[in-house]
């Protein structure tokens, strides 16, 4: 279902007539959740961080539920907006920036896991706002939601950051095949931050409603290909076997450790901020399990292992 | 020397019982306190008429400032010895041979700062640490240089008793630089002050790294522009004090400062302010500065008798003096408000940053128009500072820093307001970060926000972690702990507790955004 209407909404906005350039030539425009200026929990030192809405998963402890999905117009969130920041035109849900005060009334107004305050922007208009913060950052992060959904615009985003000399870093959750777009997409981007939400393919599916072959294949070639940055997991007692995914990921990754690739694994423990209501039933993992699972990770041959 | 009043004696006799009485000074600051007094009964300097009206009066009136300096001033107010000659020659008034090892290099530099004084009676620059101790560690073995080197910090933490006390490391790594920041991050002390020369080009990354990492544990060093500061010295300076740049070999003989928020509650309007009261108040503080130079120079006797001055540590015409300035932020506010525009804010428009940079550009030229014949170093000129405030400053920032509580949202923004300041000041100015938690996992994103700021031609740069306990109150160091002592009426070691005590009360300082 998620798939489908993220799809639907991609061509939507290739028939769009604002979509279009000068000479024909068409210009995405992606939904924009949120640019973070400044971030320094988005990849190495600081970055602009760019997040895109709609994801193609269903992650049950999902810390950023409402860039779910894509605003259906429903209205809901209007009437609660304290400064009218989000209002109606023609039909449609608007928003105006500088009127937002950021209290997320919409956020929690929102039962379809969306949000109203979305801009629609260009690569060009997202690099140009990045831009600003030169020479302050490194790079750009482009986070989600999840931000493969969109590759015409991370490869022309991707192209932008390389012609500057500034890094460019996909966070994704590995729902895409980079093997068909090894030419198109991999050469524009330094690297991707992958969660490996399970490794067990049942576990997977409890997580996050699907099944993780896709991302498995894709830990493996972006390995082969030297620009996996960083793979992450998200320790949720109860709901996965932890060990049995740091474990076997780590074996996996270890023979490019070896060759000298720079991989890092992130373990993030499970936290309850932000989570849907309805699977707050989580607990978040001790510390010494966390430790246990960073020597794990050691054993099996990684060598940077980071504890969130 | 001129009569005072009998009223004036008797307050000072009052003064000094309560000081000798006092439950929560310890013996040093008492004495220390009672020199106060006895120099409050003195009367030397030829006052420029008018002066006082501005300098002793209610708080909210006060527009020249002159930093409890005293009636008649023995030393100059900071003092920058060369301690590479003392190494290399030792000294005869001390008694010091040159070292040989790193025992003798710490015994020598031990005795030294006994015997530097300054406005707080302790040294404001206790060297650069690293060269000076390089030599020593290089043949040793690392964990017995590491346990002196960290003794050495202990031992200033608890002898030097306030964190004006400053020492220097880099541009380059050292091993002696490398083994300090290891001491400083361990001891987490207040004293010694600490700033890292940053050179993009000079400095590597690994150890800018373990810097930041020191900085996060024990909020310090700071980091100054190196490249701007060579050039603002032709190369030989230092980082003393909060974070002054001084002449190597020299020093400053005073530091006075505008109170310029005051300064323009006083003007009509904008022209008022830049043609009129400014000028008026600046003509009366450099005569000031003038005059207390004439008395340091010609009547102290200091550079005549002082060990420091005859074995040549120090040179007369090496030093300059500073003239200060607070509250730019709000005198900006205040006019602007004047002229109806009180929806400009400083930090937040770039019209108020337009007429910080006018005022600025003025007491610049006014000052570059002003000789003292006895600044030979900085071409006959003050050095402009921008001064970081005092415990019981009120809605006065320090500087020209934004106000704590109004600092732009994105980080970015206010770094492009800093930028236009910071290059009017050679005897420093400086902004500070405090840093969230999240960071000690990803110190290279200080470092690019450090890069960039030098890049943008900031001069001085302090971060700090949001939840350790020793922070940087304005430019200085001090503990939380010891400060929650304070409050409960207990005495603590260091005089700049209670400092940052009343800077907390009175400016906010711990509430300053976090990044």
């Amino acid at each position: 279902m998620q798939e489908l209407a993220v799809k639907k909404e991609k061509q939507e906005d290739r028939e769009k007539p604002e979509s279009r350039v000068g000479g024909g030539q068409a210009e995405i425009k992606v939904p924009v959740n949120k640019i973070i200026p400044f971030s320094s929990v988005d990849g190495p030192g600081n970055r602009t961080a760019i997040f895109l809405q709609a994801c193609n998963l269903d992650c049950k402890y999902c810390h950023n539920p409402e860039t779910r999905a894509l605003c259906i117009h429903c209205g809901d969130c209007i009437p609660g907006c304290p400064t009218k920041a989000i209002y109606w035109e023609e039909g449609r849900v608007a928003f105006s920036p500088e009127k937002c005060i950021g209290c997320d009334q919409c956020i929690h107004a929102c039962s379809h896991n969306a949000s109203p305050r979305i801009r629609r922007m260009s690569a060009k208009e997202v690099f140009q706002e990045a831009s600003k913060n030169l020479p302050f950052i490194r790079g750009i992060t482009v986070s989600g939601g999840e931000c493969t959904l969109y590759p015409e615009f991370l490869r022309e985003l991707g192209m932008l950051c390389k012609k500057r000399g500034i890094g460019f870093l996909l966070d994704s959750n590995g729902y895409y095949d980079f093997s068909k777009d090894e030419k198109d997409l991999l050469p524009y981007i330094d690297g991707v931050m992958l969660d490996i939400k399970a490794y067990n393919g049942e576990e997977h599916k409890r997580v996050t409603g699907f099944s993780n072959e896709e991302i498995l294949k894709n830990m493996r070639i972006l390995a082969e290909y030297d620009k996996l940055f960083e793979v992450r997991t998200v320790v949720v007692p109860g709901l996965f076997s932890g060990k049995d995914t740091v474990e076997k990921v780590s074996k996996e990754l270890s023979p490019y450790v070896r060759k000298g690739q720079k991989i890092r694994y992130k373990i993030i423990a499970y936290r309850e901020f932000g989570v849907r209501e309805q699977y707050r039933q989580f607990e978040s993992p001790g510390e010494e399990e966390l430790k246990a699972l960073k020597e794990l990770a050691e054993q099996e041959g990684m060598q940077d292992i980071l504890l969130i | 020397m001129k009569e005072i009043s009998m009223e004036k004696v008797e307050a000072a006799r009052q003064a000094m019982l309560e000081t000798v009485k006092s439950k929560s000074l310890t013996h040093e600051q008492k004495v220390a306190t009672m020199a106060n007094h006895a120099d409050s009964l003195l009367s030397v300097l030829n006052l420029p008429e008018g002066l006082l009206e501005v300098l002793r009066c209610e708080p909210e009136k006060q527009c020249i400032c002159d930093l409890f300096e005293g009636n008649a001033p023995m030393r100059p107010r900071y003092i920058i010895p060369d301690y590479e000659k003392f190494f290399r020659e030792g000294s005869a008034f001390l008694q010091v041979e040159p070292p040989k090892d790193l025992y003798e290099a710490i015994n020598a530099l031990q005795i030294f700062y006994k015997h530097v004084p300054s406005v707080t009676n302790y040294p404001v620059y206790v060297g650069q640490l690293d060269t000076l101790l390089d030599p020593f560690v290089q043949d040793m073995d690392e964990e017995l240089a590491f346990k002196m080197i960290k003794l050495f910090c202990i031992q200033m933490d608890r002898t030097i008793l306030d964190s004006f006390a400053h020492a220097n490391i880099g541009p380059k790594a050292t091993k002696a630089g490398r083994l300090l920041l290891r001491a400083m991050a361990e001891t987490k002390d207040a004293v010694p002050n600490l700033t890292l020369k940053y050179d993009e080009e000079l400095t590597e990354d690994d150890f800018a790294i373990e810097a930041i990492r020191c900085a996060m544990a024990s909020a310090k060093p700071s980091f100054c522009n190196h490249r701007m500061y060579s050039k603002d010295f032709s190369g030989n300076y230092v980082i003393a004090s909060c974070y002054n740049g001084l002449a190597y070999g020299g020093g400053a003989y005073t530091l006075v400062r505008l109170i310029l928020s005051n300064i323009a509650k006083r003007a009509k309007d904008r022209k008022d302010f830049l043609e009129k009261e400014l000028p008026y108040i600046m003509d009366l503080c450099v005569r000031y500065m003038d005059e207390r130079i004439r008395f340091i120079v010609e009547e102290s006797g200091f550079f005549e008798n002082n060990f420091l001055a005859k074995e040549g540590f120090i040179h007369r015409d090496r030093f300059s003096a500073m003239f200060g300035l607070v509250g730019l932020a709000e005198a900006v506010n205040i006019l602007l408000e004047k002229e109806g525009k009180g929806d400009c804010r400083f930090g937040h428009s770039k019209e108020a940053t337009e007429l910080g940079v006018e005022i600025m550009d003025c007491i610049s030229a006014f000052n570059e128009a002003h000789k003292n014949p006895y600044c030979e170093v900085s071409n006959g000129h003050f050095l402009l500072h921008a001064q970081v405030g005092i415990s019981t400053d009120v809605e006065i920032s320090p500087g020209t820093r934004i106000p704590i509580g109004e600092e732009p949202e994105n980080l970015a923004d206010q770094m492009e307001v800093l930028s236009h300041f910071h290059h009017y000041f050679p005897s420093g100015t400086g902004d500070l970060f405090p840093i969230d938690r999240t960071i000690h996992q990803n110190p290279e994103y200080v470092l690019d926000i450090m890069k960039g700021a030098f890049q943008k031609n900031l001069r001085y740069l302090s971060f700090y972690s949001n939840d350790s306990d020793v922070i940087r109150i304005t430019g200085y160091l001090v503990k939380k702990s010891e400060m929650d002592k304070l409050k409960q009426g207990k005495s603590v070691l260091q005089d700049t507790v209670a400092l940052g005590l009343g800077a907390a009360e009175n400016g906010k300082i711990l509430e300053r955004k976090v990044r």
